[in-house]
């Protein structure tokens, strides 16, 4: 009987450490805030139950056999003893796991801050002025440049109407409508605007009333693919117009400074010619000629010189009306005629049939074409081929310039429709040429719209393809 | 130039005034009434173009017929005076023969 009460002493010690326990437990759960974890809770119940066990073993103990009531009894005190190590174990991988994702949220969260302080310097130090602004077209925020730009602050715009604020005006100082304006154009079609210098012909008036020419660029901010706001980026470019203003100047005048002098050489060597100052000895004659013939390569090197000049200043415009195609092929080759004749060279061109008139700049395209044809009469030895193949391809001219000349060297083909690019083969041949009439070419008929190739064979010949837009006005 | 164009004239049987500047060329067009003027735009005391708006401006300049003869390349502003000026021809001066010239002179004052 004392054995029995001490056993139920130690069982009923056994049970209150095992409530404490997990009571333990459970307050340990609430402040690792922990919410849910099943293997804890299977480990909990187990608990309860080893426990539960051994304190029904206390009925039992007077009609058990004495050593199984204890082996028993063991077994379910371990077992509790066991769930309790494992509940405290998960616990702790439970406790280690949120402090990782703590750790790893405190890491993203610097991140982040880092982030906005590198945003917020780039935004407040970008040399050029930014505007952000809500979906609405109200003020978020402006940076340092803009401040000085438009001359308000960003405090005082914020929340405020940017159309209201900014009035954006065009040649003829009259407001540019809302939706010419780069910002609300990004806004409104969902993608970038850009109005880039020298071409930008807006004006921004700024808070003092004195303007500026802009350029910007404004890009959408997209939530969802919905507009959430805009971003637009913009600067003065005064200078930049000026600078395009003294090229478009400095053409004009080089161009009126050289060709003044060379009209005068060619004027009056055609009235050597014609005898408007006597009669001219045969070699007076030879050598007043080769005066002539100087003058004009010169005249056509500086026109070169100045389309290059207006190519790559982009003053190359284009001024389009309708052409009769055959017209004005025809008309291209008209020039070519004594070249020809000279060198017994054959001209087929094939018209296919119901070609509809084409809108192009004709005195533009007829450089380009001329600038073909004259390197296929050159370039062809004589009593050779050129022919010319005009035919529609849907929305397209395309027109093919064949000639059975030198050819172009294959390992040279891609330097072609660069500047200054001469055929190793052809400089043998014909040392003059600016080797600037494919580039002319290439240009003004990528400017047209259209295209140009070519397929070269060296000793077989050339064919050029071009193709034009049909109908673009 | 101008002399050459001048001797081309005369031997062709024209009666030319010459003159050196723009002022001198609207005094000379205003007193003489001629048939046809060529005029270059970069002139000195007074450009082509001001010339030519100021002859338009007179009853007698406005239908007169000009050609504009000049090396000077036209930027887009010019290219639209130019065409509000109603030059009979507008031609570039290092691309035309004088020949070529003498048949536009003759068809200018055809229309």
């Amino acid at each position: 009987m004392v054995m029995d009460f001490w056993h139920i002493v130690i069982d009923l010690g056994v049970l209150i450490l095992g409530i404490l326990s997990v009571y333990f437990l459970l307050t340990l759960k609430k402040f690792l805030g922990i919410k849910r974890n099943r293997v804890f809770n299977y480990a909990l119940v187990g608990m309860v139950l080893a426990m539960s066990a051994s304190f029904v073993m206390v009925y039992f103990s007077l009609s058990l056999e004495h050593s199984v009531y204890l082996d028993l009894h063991s077994i379910f005190i371990i077992l509790g003893m066991l769930l309790f190590v494992a509940a405290i174990w998960d616990l702790y991988h439970h406790a280690h796991g949120i402090n990782r994702l703590n750790f790893e949220l405190l890491d993203k969260t610097r991140a982040l801050e880092i982030s906005n302080k590198m945003s917020e310097a780039i935004f407040s130090s970008i040399g050029e002025g930014v505007v952000v602004s809500d979906k609405h077209g109200r003020f978020i925020k402006i940076n340092k440049q803009a401040e000085k730009l438009l001359g308000w602050k960003s405090e005082e715009v914020r929340g405020r109407e940017v159309a209201a604020l900014i009035p954006i005006l065009d040649q003829n100082e009259q407001p540019v409508p809302l939706n010419k304006r780069p910002l609300f154009a990004a806004m409104k079609y969902k993608r970038r605007v850009s109005v880039m210098a020298p071409d930008s012909e807006l004006i921004l008036r700024r808070r003092d009333g004195s303007v500026f020419p802009l350029a910007a660029t404004a890009t959408p901010i997209l939530m969802d693919g919905k507009i959430a706001g805009g971003i637009v980026v913009f600067f003065d470019i005064s200078e930049e117009k000026a600078i395009d203003k003294a090229k478009s100047e400095f053409l004009s005048i080089a161009s009126h400074q050289l060709k003044t002098p060379l009209t005068a050489i060619n004027w009056y060597t055609e009235m050597l010619l014609k005898g408007d100052a006597g009669r001219l000895t045969k070699r007076q004659n030879e050598f007043v000629n080769q005066i002539s013939a100087g003058a004009v390569r010169l005249v056509d090197l500086v026109n070169a010189l100045l389309q290059v000049s207006r190519i790559e200043t982009g003053h190359l415009k284009l001024s389009r009306s309708a052409v009769d195609v055959k017209k004005f092929i025809d008309a291209c080759c008209r020039e070519f005629e004594p070249d020809l004749r000279s060198k017994n060279l054959q001209l087929k061109i094939k018209y296919c049939r119901a070609l509809p008139k084409i809108v192009l700049d004709q005195q533009l395209v007829q450089t380009a074409l001329q600038n073909i044809l004259l390197n296929a009469v050159k370039y062809t030895p004589a009593g050779g081929q050129i022919s010319i193949e005009c035919r529609r391809d849907g929305r397209w001219l395309l027109l093919v310039f064949k000639d059975t000349g030198y050819g172009i060297p294959k390992q040279q083909q891609a330097k072609v429709f660069t500047k200054m690019f001469r055929g190793s083969n052809i400089v043998l041949v014909e040392p003059a040429g600016t080797g600037l009439g494919l580039y002319i070419a290439k240009a003004i008929i990528n400017k047209s719209g259209g295209d140009i190739w070519f397929e070269s064979e060296e000793g077989k010949g050339t064919s050029f393809y071009i193709k034009l837009p049909l109908g673009r006005k | 130039m101008l002399e050459a164009l001048a001797i081309k004239l005369n031997d062709r049987g024209y009666k030319v005034f010459k003159a050196m500047d723009g002022e001198q060329g609207l005094a000379l067009a205003n007193r003489h009434h001629p048939d046809l003027i060529i005029i270059d735009i970069l002139l000195p005391k007074k450009d082509g173009l001001s010339m030519m708006r100021d002859l338009r401006q007179t009853v007698w300049g406005k239908q007169t017929p000009m050609i504009l003869l000049t090396n000077v390349v036209a930027d887009d502003a010019m290219d639209k005076q130019i065409l509000e000026l109603q030059p009979a021809y507008y031609l570039e001066k290092a691309a035309w023969s004088l020949e070529k010239v003498m048949e536009k002179v003759e068809q200018a004052l055809k229309k």
